[in-house]
């Protein structure tokens, strides 16, 4: 630790009124408007069932877009550290796209690829009984497709950072490439997958652009919370509106604070 | 028995690490490989390891062709320079691996591991992380992870490289210990020309990807086979048409009865004191060379020889010197 002089107290404070001013202060609103302005909104928001419906969607969507992104982020992760292949610049910059794409821009590409009436592969899906967009799937793609790297590019520099040495020993101790999976290059990078599935969870709960094109928004069924939350407002339920966006902000504090927990334990190496 | 190399070559594209190398290892002994950086002390090593296939060549480990065998079915320990702990596992864990990879039971792992720890001095810290001990208690722990599978052979790249002159002195020693009492055959990288001295059986000079000498350790000081290990196993310097090594030029104050007859007149240029030692450059009177001597004494000597900076002295290799022909340089 340095000392503290007078400067840098006044650097610490302005960093300190400027992230209240920005981050605090706003989400401290929040959670006064859904408590402490006559009644309890959040009980209120979660005793209406197309609410619980929305809440519903959006954490089992977001779950299984933690899913799909982390198989894909360790995997292409390994892939693109550890092997060399043609495409492989290509194939990273790619991997990059989704989170550069503007989310409402991301809801209409999906809407022509798979969409029941123009959609390449949508409309022959449709008559196959299968119906991605306007359905669950639907937002479960769009949410996948907008948190697709987190998880990659969290994994990306710690595997660069560990290098090959103690995959290389545990070889010539005798192990398997699985058990090297399991054993030395999974757990070395277990605290980087956790930050990479935080970043992903946060941003597959709160999406809402991509979401809204392709979900539809049809309350009780394809509805998000975002979307919800929007519907509220609109509606001048603003109360509950903000209950819901207080519980949006709670997923991703509650994330947030299981890692910073968890961490400190493998950092000090 | 031991590791028979023979006709090994390994290229980089156009670049020749390794050229038809063909070498043998005794079985039980120290050997080391010693070369400068870039000469393909790693590669070689790689290569016995598994880790790497040469384009041509074979490699015998005691009479098995494994050439082609993958590194995990080699049974060899290797030794990195930066370690390679498995940061995620306490340091029993770490000598474990290899035996729970094996599926020994249980209390034969434990009762191994425990030996083991015991052997490189580490029984207190069984249940420490990696990032709890010093380099040099990682590089034990290291060691002790790689005999635990009785390896046939034990591959140390520049075990001590990472750490400071002290640590390493003291590991240096220890290992040459260690290995008077476990006998695997054992090849370690080394650019230190001191550590190979002092720790070897047998020193292997490696340079531009070849074999420079194979010898023990006072083969390769007293006699070194070409100009290359001359130079590189010591320090050299040329009085006249021949090169020597400083400590061998006899130096006597002028005036005094120099025991060698065709001494010649110099001033001593430059005075060095390092610890015990001093070097010394002695500019001579008659332009036979380019440079000055370089001469090495003892502080004690340099006393006995009532010599000092600036002072006027006779120069001439000591007779029973290994000369070497100067050439151009
Ligand atoms: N994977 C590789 N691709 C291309 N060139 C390589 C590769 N590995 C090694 N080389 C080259 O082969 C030569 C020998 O390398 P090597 O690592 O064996 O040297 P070394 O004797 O171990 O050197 P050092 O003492 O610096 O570790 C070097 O010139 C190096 O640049
Ligand atoms: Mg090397």
């Amino acid at each position: 630790m340095r000392t503290r002089t007078p400067a840098s107290v006044v650097r610490i404070g302005v960093v300190v009124i400027y992230l209240f001013l920005l981050v605090g202060w706003p989400m401290g609103r929040v959670v006064q408007e859904t408590f402490f302005t006559g009644e309890n909104y959040l009980t209120m928001a979660l005793a209406d069932p197309s609410l619980r419906n929305a809440v519903w969607v959006t954490l089992a969507a977001a779950g299984c877009a933690v899913v799909f992104n982390t198989v894909l982020g360790v995997t292409l992760g390994i892939l693109l550290v550890r092997y060399q292949f043609p495409g492989k610049r290509l194939l990273s910059a790619l991997a990059d796209l989704p989170t550069s794409v503007s989310p409402i821009v991301v809801g209409l590409a999906l809407l022509l690829a798979y969409g029941p009436v123009h959609g390449v592969l949508g409309a022959p899906l449709a008559e196959a009984g299968v119906q991605l967009i306007f359905s669950f799937p639907g937002i479960v793609l769009a949410v996948t497709f907008v948190s697709l790297p987190l998880v990659l590019r969290a994994v990306i520099p710690v595997l660069q950072e560990i290098g090959t040495d103690q995959e290389t020993a545990a070889q010539s101790l005798g192990a398997s490439g699985g058990q090297v999976l399991l054993r030395i290059t999974l757990p070395s990078i277990r605290w980087a997958v956790a930050y990479g599935v935080v970043l992903t969870l946060a941003r597959a709960v709160g999406e809402f652009g991509a979401v809204l094109v392709v979900s539809g928004g049809i309350v009780n069924q394809t509805e998000t919370a975002t979307i919800a939350v929007q519907r509220l407002h609109q509606g001048f339920e603003t109360g509950q509106a903000y209950a819901i966006g207080f519980l949006l902000a709670l997923v991703a504090v509650a994330a947030l604070v299981i890692v910073t927990i968890l961490r400190p334990h493998e950092r000090n190496d | 028995m031991g590791i028979e190399i023979s006709g090994l070559s390994k290229h980089y594209g156009d670049f020749a690490a390794l050229e038809d190398i063909t070498l043998s290892v005794p079985s039980g002994g120290l050997t080391a490989l010693l070369g400068p950086s870039g000469s393909g002390k790693t590669t070689l090593l790689r290569i016995l390891g598994g880790q790497e296939t040469p384009d041509a060549g074979t490699v015998h480990i005691d009479g098995r062709d494994v050439t082609r065998v993958p590194a995990q079915q080699r049974n060899i320990g290797f030794v990195f320079q930066h370690y390679a702990a498995f940061k995620h596992m306490s340091v029993a864990k770490n000598v474990a691996f290899g035996l729970e990879i094996r599926k020994l039971p249980k209390e034969r792992i434990r009762q191994r591991v425990e030996e083991l720890l015991q052997l490189v001095q580490l029984a207190q810290h069984g249940h420490r992380m990696p990032s709890q001990l010093s380099g040099g208690q990682r590089q034990r722990m290291a060691l002790a992870r790689a005999l635990a599978i009785d390896p046939s052979v034990l591959l140390l790249d520049e075990p001590f490289g990472a750490l400071d002159a002290k640590v390493r002195k003291e590991l240096r020693d220890w290992l040459r210990r260690l290995h008077d009492d476990v006998h695997v055959t054992s090849v370690f990288v080394t650019h230190d020309q001191e550590e190979a001295l002092e720790v070897a059986d047998t020193i292997v000079v490696v340079n531009e990807g070849r074999i420079e000498q194979v010898g023990t350790p006072d083969e390769i000081y007293d006699h070194p086979a070409t100009d290359f290990v001359f130079h590189f196993i010591g320090e050299a310097t040329r009085l006249g048409e021949v090169l020597l090594r400083p400590h061998d030029v006899l130096i006597t104050a002028e005036g005094e009865q120099h025991p060698v007859s065709t001494a010649r007149a110099g001033t001593i240029s430059r005075w060095n004191r390092v610890g015990f030692e001093i070097r010394l450059e002695v500019t001579l009177d008659e332009a036979v060379q380019q440079g000055p001597v370089h001469v090495q004494l003892t502080r004690t000597e340099a006393q006995g020889l009532g010599i000092g900076p600036g002072d006027r002295v006779q120069v001439a290799p000591h007779p029973s010197a290994e000369l070497r022909p100067a050439g151009s340089h």
